[in-house]
């Protein structure tokens, strides 16, 4: 369903390709992408290992490629590129699937020096919503009148959550799709009221469509899937509020 | 078969990436400290794990300016005022955290009003910039107002934004400071007799503050294109 007013913090589309790119194919690709997105941030995660006295020597593993951060110049689009993977992200205001989609594919053809001819690994495809509420003058809400959690099977009594975190990961489809749902209470930026963030990711690393058309099909169909859990995840009421 | 459930895409914002998923890599420069709070079974430390992650984001600049994960690169174009290039898109990322619930004229138009804030000319090496912090006090005062006309902006030399209203006689400033601080002042002409008067507040206070002194004369909008 489309709203007018969607509860959309950020969305986002990601591939990630088999064997690791390098540095040279990052510079390629940001080169390529700097003009349309020309805010540049690089973060390098860090990779610590513990060794237990006692246990074997583990292999040495390779610390985590930098992850590089661009910006278009209305601050409302993002590539986010790592030798092995591309992404296109989108923040509020949330356009459409098809400007998403259409940004994702131009941002694939100007990182060709990623993806080449590389297997796909993963297709992913993230959103990340956040439902403002308000709240009474104690600072409190009830969360049942926005989503459906888990926690109305539980033997709670009807009062005010204080704190909320929910988490599910599992599978769709009979195992062809994974799916990652994270769920909380977080601060909201507007005054006296709670955010209710609703986190779903749809994704596929087995099994991987081949084809260009096969791609984009399971594309789609990644996120209608993620549309059917959004919608089955929200409450009347909260679906009023996106009108 | 999806068995083994990967680690998040990461997101853009930092608004949340855990890797939830058992034997996924963690891919998120800030995973460890969630992930260790879940693996010990702290779920206080979780929770707040996860309103860290997220105020990282809501605070309205996951970039480089406010999060130290990330380090702005050298920007595309070489010269002295690419910080104040790059403090603008900073501000303009920070508007998406409020974005939905503001009109795409509004959001043009103060989009406008930063492109001319941050004209390049106007700024030299030293000065201090509009600041994200004090940017985020103002979304959240728009907001608290409901419906006002966009406001004239200005900059104080600590880097406060400053948000104005005029409606003939009658003048309102506001400095949004830190943490939802507002400092206020206005000038207002009511029963043939004008008077001034100043304060400071917090956002959710402003309103009562300001009643004594009629302030729909500025937060009522006057054509429909400068309502938010």
């Amino acid at each position: 369903m489309n709203y007018p007013h969607p509860p959309i913090v950020e969305a986002a589309i990601e591939f990630r390709f088999a064997g690791s790119g390098n540095q040279n194919d990052l510079e390629a690709a940001t080169k390529k992408l700097r003009s349309a997105y020309p805010r540049l941030e690089e973060a390098r995660p860090v990779l610590v290992t513990v060794q237990m006295a006692n246990a074997p020597r583990a292999s040495s593993l390779s610390p985590p490629p930098a992850i590089r951060k661009m910006t278009s110049a209305d601050g409302a689009d993002i590539v986010m590129l790592q030798p092995d993977s591309v992404a296109a992200a989108r923040l509020a205001p949330y356009r459409d699937w098809e400007d998403l989609e259409g940004k994702f594919r131009k941002n694939l053809g100007a990182a060709r020096a990623i993806v080449k001819k590389r297997r796909l690994a993963r297709i992913g495809v993230r959103f990340i919503n956040r439902i403002d509420v308000a709240q009474d003058e104690l600072g409190s809400f009830n969360h049942r009148d926005y989503l459906k959690l888990g926690d109305n099977l539980m033997p709670l009594e009807d009062a005010p959550v204080l704190g909320l975190m929910f988490s599910v990961t599992s599978l769709l489809d009979r195992g062809r799709f994974g799916v990652i749902i994270n769920c909380g209470k977080v601060d909201s930026p507007l005054v006296d009221h709670a955010g209710l963030l609703l986190d779903i990711e749809v994704f596929n690393q087995a099994n991987l469509p081949v084809t260009d058309a096969d791609i984009w099909v399971q594309v789609t169909e990644i996120r209608s899937w993620k549309n059917r859990l959004f919608e089955a995840s929200i409450t009347d009421r909260a679906r009023a509020m996106f009108q | 078969m999806n068995a083994i459930p990967d680690s998040n895409i990461f997101a853009a914002t930092n608004a949340v990436a855990w890797p939830l998923g058992g034997g996924g890599t963690f891919r998120h420069p800030q995973a460890s400290a969630s992930a260790v709070a879940l693996a010990f079974g702290d779920p206080a430390g979780v929770q707040a794990s996860f309103q860290a992650r997220y105020r990282g984001f809501g605070s309205g600049a996951p970039s480089a300016a406010v999060n130290p994960d990330w380090k702005a690169l050298p920007s595309s174009r070489a010269d002295p005022h690419a910080e104040v290039f790059d403090r603008l898109i900073d501000l303009k990322v920070s508007t998406a955290t409020i974005a939905m619930h503001l009109q795409d004229a509004w959001r043009t138009g103060l989009f406008r009003q930063l492109d001319d804030l941050l004209d390049e000319e106007n700024w030299h090496p030293g000065d201090t910039l509009p600041t994200p912090d004090s940017f985020r006090t103002f979304l959240r005062l728009v907001i608290m107002l409901g419906r006002p006309p966009r406001p004239g902006l200005g900059c104080t030399d600590s880097g406060n934004i400053l948000a104005s209203w005029r409606r003939t006689e009658d003048r309102l400033t506001i400095e949004c400071r830190l943490d939802d601080e507002l400092r206020w002042v206005l000038s207002r002409r009511l029963l043939g007799e004008t008077e001034s008067a100043a304060g400071i507040c917090k956002v959710k206070n402003l309103r009562s503050r300001l009643a004594p002194y009629e302030p729909e004369v500025w937060f009522v909008a006057h054509d429909k294109h400068s309502r938010p």
